[in-house]
């Protein structure tokens, strides 16, 4: 079962990895081009990926204080007595 | 249909208008052919054939599917990629980082280089990644299966070795509509014997001491196939273009050509001296346009008006597998008093119900056309052209024309096998035979791209031409499509830039009589197996109408 699933996941890696030297054109490079490319493809997405979690989550936050800030002042005085959550005072 | 009858009208009665407005043009019109004598006639046939015009129109279905963008996209990306690392590669080859194994010229002091421009770029560093999709060598007659000879490759491309190997593949990459280029069958037997009468070279030109009681059987031959009054043979399809216009018109006479049109169209066109102005691809607005601003305005500066004024145009077009809109190029060159050039190289015995091109196709008069050319290189399994049209016309070309005078004349097993297809076409010899090829290559061309439109592919051109073009876009595609086609069994020819647009890469079938059901079945699995392989299924048009009739059984 698990030697199934795993040939199942390699075939989709495989099919994927080949779909996409070809849109790129590196299925017909030479090894060295190719490998020059995947590395540089690695290193863009990897630093896109980090700079995503890294960064993301606090500039959502930002986000949702600066909303707050923008559309909750007058909420803000009605919800003191009824201590509703942050996200129902704004709706 | 109502259009086309309208449009007709208008024609005559612009004809009349223009006769009587523009009198210098007619006169010249008058002076360099034969179109004035046929005037009346012709256009007493023109209203008549106007509504068969209109069954034409009905008749004439043509696909010409937009790129998806987001393939355009991804075209152009893998494009620009390919250039930035060709440039990295260049930069490394430059500094010598890397061993340059292109054509380099050794660096002389004060000489501008000779190979820097883009073309060198784009073959060093794109097309050779794909070298081994072209020029390759086969090493038996182009049959409906032929032997490819294997190659391999030990870096990259840069050279190919042979294996000593051959490959049995089926071919779907010569233009042999008809299936004559056999090696046995059917003229072998002729051209043999011709062989032995009169050897295979003549050693001289048609002026001198080359021109042999075949050649002037097959001029015969050929305008009688033709319906024209007489007509001429060249040694080479591309020279009877490119070598014979030049003869037709000069400096002061205008060139309308259609942007798709061939090099040997184009070079022809340039050495005429003429001015040339290209319209668009098959567009009667922009070609009427163009006419009309040409006889209103003449040339430029001078304002007189030009001295001809000769249409350039395709029968088949050999990339798009589209089909000139005869018909309305006729009422237009008739309209404006120009001339017609018409260039059957792939229609001629591929097409109509007789094999006589696309003027029989369309069921127009063969004298409608001033100019008929056309090529023996593809549909009769020879090489060499003719030119046909009036007799006037045939004789100016004997005296002028650079073909018959400084080119040898043909070779004298090329004529005889083009004679002996040409009469087999035409019933002469073996009735049947000639009608059966052009049935199945009909019936042929129909099934294929049937298949080819179901199974989700965009198929360029008209329903009824037999070259069929396949798009792909990707340059990465095409070269893999070329691969694993020859791996299971497909000849095929793919075409990229600079054959084609930049994003409009394509591989290109051509069908021939010689290719049974069985044999098309194969191909388009074997397509089918590829495209699924490379994801080229891009249409997203519903199927084309036309399809869904019920095709006849084989007329095998």
């Amino acid at each position: 079962m698990l030697q199934r699933l795993w040939r199942h996941l390699a075939d989709t890696l495989r099919h994927a990895y080949f779909h996409y030297s070809v849109i790129l054109c590196i299925a017909i490079l030479e090894p060295a081009e190719r490998y020059v490319i995947n590395s540089v493809v690695i290193v863009v997405v990897s630093l896109l990926v980090y700079a995503t979690v890294v960064y993301m989550p606090g500039h959502v936050t930002m986000l949702c204080q600066c909303f707050v800030h923008l559309t909750g002042i007058r909420s803000h005085g009605d919800s003191v007595g009824q201590r509703g959550t942050t996200s129902a005072t704004i709706s | 249909m109502a259009t086309g009858r309208g449009e007709t009208r208008t024609s005559t009665v612009e004809n009349t208008k223009m006769s009587n407005g523009q009198p210098r043009n007619y006169t010249n019109g008058h002076k360099n052919g034969h179109t004035n004598g046929y005037k009346n006639g012709t256009n007493g046939k023109t209203n008549g054939k106007s509504e068969k015009g209109g069954r034409w129109q009905d008749d004439f279905e043509e696909y010409f599917e937009e790129t998806p963008y987001h393939i355009a996209i991804l075209t152009y990306l893998g494009y620009a990629l390919m250039v930035f690392i060709g440039h990295v590669r260049d930069f490394l080859r430059y500094y010598g980082i890397e061993q340059d194994k292109s054509c380099t010229e050794s660096n002389q002091e004060g000489f501008s280089p000779l190979l820097v421009s883009w073309e060198s770029f784009y073959t060093r560093n794109m097309y050779r990644h794909a070298r081994d999709c072209w020029n390759r060598p086969i090493c038996s007659a182009p049959g409906s299966t032929f032997d490819v000879m294997e190659r391999v490759s030990h870096d990259h491309n840069w050279n190919l070795e042979m294996t000593g190997k051959t490959l049995k593949v089926m071919n779907f990459g010569s233009y042999n509509y008809l299936g004559f280029a056999e090696n046995k069958e059917l003229c072998g037997r002729d051209v043999q014997r011709v062989t032995e009468k009169y050897g295979v070279g003549t050693c001289a030109s048609r002026q001198e001491l080359g021109y042999l009681d075949i050649h002037r059987e097959l001029d015969s031959l050929v305008a009688d196939f033709l319906g024209t009054e007489a007509a001429i043979t060249v040694p080479m399809g591309f020279a009877t273009n490119s070598m014979n216009m030049p003869a037709l018109v000069s400096k002061g006479c205008l060139i309308l050509s259609d942007e798709l049109n061939h090099a040997s169209l184009i070079l022809g066109s340039r050495l005429t001296g003429a001015l040339i102005r290209v319209y668009k691809h098959n567009d009667m607005k922009d070609l009427e346009h163009k006419l009309r601003d040409a006889v209103c305005e003449g040339q430029p500066r001078t304002h007189r008006p030009w001295k001809k004024i000769l249409i350039v145009v395709e029968g088949v077009y050999s990339m798009e597998g589209s089909l000139a809109r005869l018909p309305e190029i006729v009422s237009l060159k008739k309209k404006y008093k120009a001339y017609l050039y018409l260039d059957e190289a792939h229609s001629v015995g591929a097409m109509g119900p007789h094999g006589r091109g696309v003027v029989d196709h369309f069921g127009l008069d063969p004298h409608d056309v001033d100019i008929m050319m056309g090529t023996f290189t593809k549909s009769f399994g020879a090489c060499g052209g003719y030119i046909a049209g009036s007799k006037r016309l045939i004789r100016h070309l004997r005296a002028n024309s650079h073909s018959a005078i400084y080119s040898c004349s043909m070779s004298p097993p090329v004529t005889q096998q083009i004679i002996s297809t040409m009469s087999c076409i035409m019933g002469r010899t073996n009735p049947q035979e000639g009608r059966r090829r052009i049935q199945q290559l009909k019936w042929n061309t129909r099934y294929f791209r049937k298949g080819l439109h179901e199974r989700g592919f965009i198929i360029y051109g008209n329903k009824d031409s037999p070259v069929v073009p396949l798009l792909i876009y990707m340059p990465s595609k095409i070269a893999l499509f070329s691969r694993e086609c020859l791996k299971r069994g497909l000849g095929t020819v793919v075409a990229g830039f600079p054959a084609t647009p930049i994003i409009e890469a394509r591989a290109r079938f051509c069908l021939s009589a010689s290719h049974n059901k069985e044999m098309l079945d194969k191909a388009l699995d074997i397509v089918e197996e590829v495209g699924e392989l490379l994801q080229i299924k891009y249409s997203r048009q519903p199927v084309p109408r036309w399809t869904s009739e019920a095709l006849e059984p084989s007329p095998e």
